[in-house]
């Protein structure tokens, strides 16, 4: 696979380095405030080897990713910065991409973005100029053929140097999305379109996703691509019961929702299940790192990580 | 202006049970017309009685299920609850226009439905004008999509 | 077909308030096929509107007429006394006719009583549904016969997102199927599933609305 640094980030190293990476997640503020990131900054730091900053997620309103990543990789964290396709076009997108690696961002995720009708501006247009393997494809093109999407050299004059984003392309897969049989297809299309790496939904049901990283093994794509496995602590028995009946494509099985459900402190066995699955998860052939998304639950990756035997974090050269 | 409902009768059921009423006060309060099937009704031609001046519109179809040509008394419902749909969305009395079900020998029945549809709209004329403020905000156009209906 | 629905009554009613002769025109080919503004609908509108004045004691003479269509400038001549007469009229074609009668009558005020929707198709008795997004540059021979710009919410060209579950669209999963399911079962059924590993590139999308207004000259048949 890859060995030579295209961006040089830390998750980047980590990864080429066949460590198995640990990321989690980072919404920024829905305000100007910056204290909410260096809080949450904080309790990450050092436990992980990048965040995600997600972008408007759901459509709601929250500060720019690459503004609160800047601000978060000043409070000491790796940054991936997330781009979606709902609100911008390729002008705005491809000016963001240099705008970020000015900021010395480098690792970015590319999605295609919830539809607005989610949030709490459903009434705006949406641009959808590009979709999530058209915006690789641009950052593969900027990065490696040095070029705009045009075809224009990324140079500020005839006469002045090219000075390319070099960036750690990222991306998000679905092992559980419709339809099934077209998932691990949709992957190759990015592998193909130049993904570095990829992020996977949360997983419950581990029987679905093995089943989906063995056809990923069959194409030969766990070689051509870093996939790093997604998981969300539970926190209750109705947020078990939330994610299984309410978003789209999740199932999770039983027996956790048992177990939520016998348990005396809920939150503890929530956070046993999610270690539990991380072990199984470095098992499985192909599987390179595991994303954490303890979404408002930040304060609890540390120990999450710990428990997984995942601390310290590797410092790869 | 004319004083009498206009009741459309399917001639297989309600207009046979309305022949058979005898009490003066229900025949003489009715102008009967013939339908060969209650689904023959019309949107536009239930509004015309309304305009010219008929204080209300009444359609006397076979129960449910019992249409000699299947679905003619679906449509007529349908098309009823369009026109109520219109009147409401107008701010005008929807009680105006009233469908019922009725087999040939429901006379009792249908004399009731008579009496009951009189009693509401003099309810309606009695009590005061209505402002101008209308209700309601959707045309006959049915349901859309998910298009503007999410916002 | 162009497909459009009637505007709420109040909003009518509010646009024509000052009227005191109106022509209420009809239109006979899309709108009457999506049971909008055909000849029908004239009538109905009419009749609501002669009630809800008498009722409101506006006093506004509402004249009726239909003709073939509003895109072409030849059947405005059957109505153009009728529209003389009038203060205004209220059309009832779509976006596409309101504005040409404004041009064929100059200096007359024409008011739109429907929201025009989208280019459809019939599906069945009563049901309507998009199907083309009139993007200028059609790409159907990729997709199987299935239009990735008009009936995926997201127009996506390599599709589908991660929102699609059970065939459904997840901006409505009752009423909107995902345009990629469509796709990828229309292709499948072709034999063709293989074409949709292939990357679509950018899109140009200045062939449609993005480039502007529209316009088509035939030289040749210009006279």
């Amino acid at each position: 696979m890859q060995t030579e640094l295209r961006a040089d980030s830390n998750l980047e190293r980590i990864l080429t380095a066949g460590h198995f990476a640990v990321t989690a997640e980072l919404g920024p503020p829905k305000s100007a405030d910056v204290e909410v990131i260096k809080t949450k900054a904080g309790h990450l730091a050092g436990k992980v080897d990048a965040v995600n900053i997600t972008d408007n997620q759901t459509a709601i309103v929250r500060m720019s990713s690459i503004a609160a990543g800047a601000l978060a990789m000043q409070a000491g964290l790796e940054p991936v910065i997330q781009i979606t396709c709902r609100d911008r076009n390729r002008i705005a997108i491809q000016s963001d991409v240099l705008g970020a690696a000015a900021l010395g961002l480098r690792n970015i995720l590319c999605l295609t973005g919830d539809h607005q009708c989610f949030g709490n501006h459903a009434t705006t247009k949406n641009v959808y100029d590009m979709d999530s393997i058209q915006l690789i494809g641009v950052l593969k093109t900027m990065r490696d053929d040095k070029k705009f999407a045009c075809g224009d050299e990324i140079r500020n004059g005839k006469k002045e140097p090219i000075v390319e984003p070099r960036v750690y392309i990222g991306a998000a897969a679905n092992p559980f999305g419709d339809p099934f049989e077209y998932r691990v297809i949709r992957l190759a299309k990015k592998v193909n379109a130049g993904v570095d790496f990829v992020q996977t939904q949360c997983i419950y049901d581990m029987e679905r996703f093995e089943e989906w990283m063995r056809q990923v093994r069959e194409r030969g794509l766990h070689e051509k691509v870093r996939i790093l496995a997604g998981v969300t602590p539970l926190k209750s028995v109705g947020m078990a019961k939330y994610m299984r009946d309410s978003v789209a494509g999740l199932s999770v099985p039983e027996y956790y929702i048992e177990r939520l459900e016998k348990a005396e402190d809920k939150a503890a066995e929530g956070i046993k299940i999610c270690v539990e699955q991380i072990e199984r998860f470095r098992e499985i052939e192909g599987v390179a790192g595991v994303h954490i998304m303890a979404i408002e639950w930040e304060h609890r990756v540390a120990e999450i990580v710990e428990k997984a035997g995942l601390l310290p974090r590797p410092q790869a050269a | 202006m004319a004083k009498k409902i206009i009741a459309f009768a399917c001639e297989n059921s309600g207009l046979k049970a309305i022949e058979a009423v005898t009490d003066p006060g229900v025949l003489g309060a009715v102008e009967l017309v013939r339908l060969p099937c209650s689904g023959k009704i019309e949107i536009g031609l239930v509004l015309k009685c309304l305009e010219e001046g008929y204080p209300g519109v009444l359609i006397l179809a076979c129960p449910i299920d019992n249409c000699k040509f299947t679905r003619g008394n679906r449509r007529a419902r349908n098309r009823v609850e369009s026109a109520r749909q219109i009147l409401r969305a107008a701010g005008l009395p929807e009680e105006r226009v009233h469908i019922d079900f009725v087999s040939s020998v429901d006379s009792h029945k249908v004399a009731e439905i008579v009496r009951s549809m009189q009693q509401r709209l003099a309810v309606r004329t009695a009590s005061a004008v209505r402002t101008a403020s209308a209700v309601g905000t959707t045309g006959p156009a049915g349901i859309e999509t998910g298009k503007g209906a999410k916002a | 077909m162009i497909t459009a629905v009637q505007k709420p009554f109040n909003e009518i009613h509010e646009m024509v308030r000052e009227c005191r002769n109106l022509l209420i025109l009809g239109c006979g080919t899309c709108v009457t096929v999506c049971m909008a503004g055909g000849e029908k609908e004239v009538g109905i509108l009419a009749s609501t509107l002669r009630l809800a004045n008498r009722e409101q004691k506006i006093s506004m003479k509402i004249a009726e007429a239909t003709i073939e269509r509003q895109c072409d400038r030849e059947f405005f001549d059957a109505v153009r006394d009728k529209v003389e007469a009038a203060d205004a009229v209220l059309s009832m074609a779509c976006g596409v006719g309101v504005q040409f009668a404004g041009e064929v009558f100059e200096g007359k005020r024409v008011f739109p009583a429907l929201n025009t929707k989208f280019y459809g198709t019939n599906e069945s008795v009563g049901v309507w549904s998009e199907r083309c997004a009139g993007c200028g540059s059609c790409v159907l021979d990729k997709f199987g016969g299935v239009c990735p710009i008009a009936r995926c919410s997201k127009s996506l060209l390599n599709g589908p997102c991660g929102g699609s579950q059970n065939g459904k669209c997840e901006v409505d999963q009752e009423r909107i199927d995902c345009g990629w399911q469509l796709i990828y079962d229309r292709m499948k059924s072709l034999g063709l599933l293989h074409l949709l590993e292939h990357n679509e590139p950018l899109k140009d999308w200045s062939t449609g609305r993005d480039g502007g207004p529209g316009k088509i000259v035939r030289e040749d048949m210009v006279l």
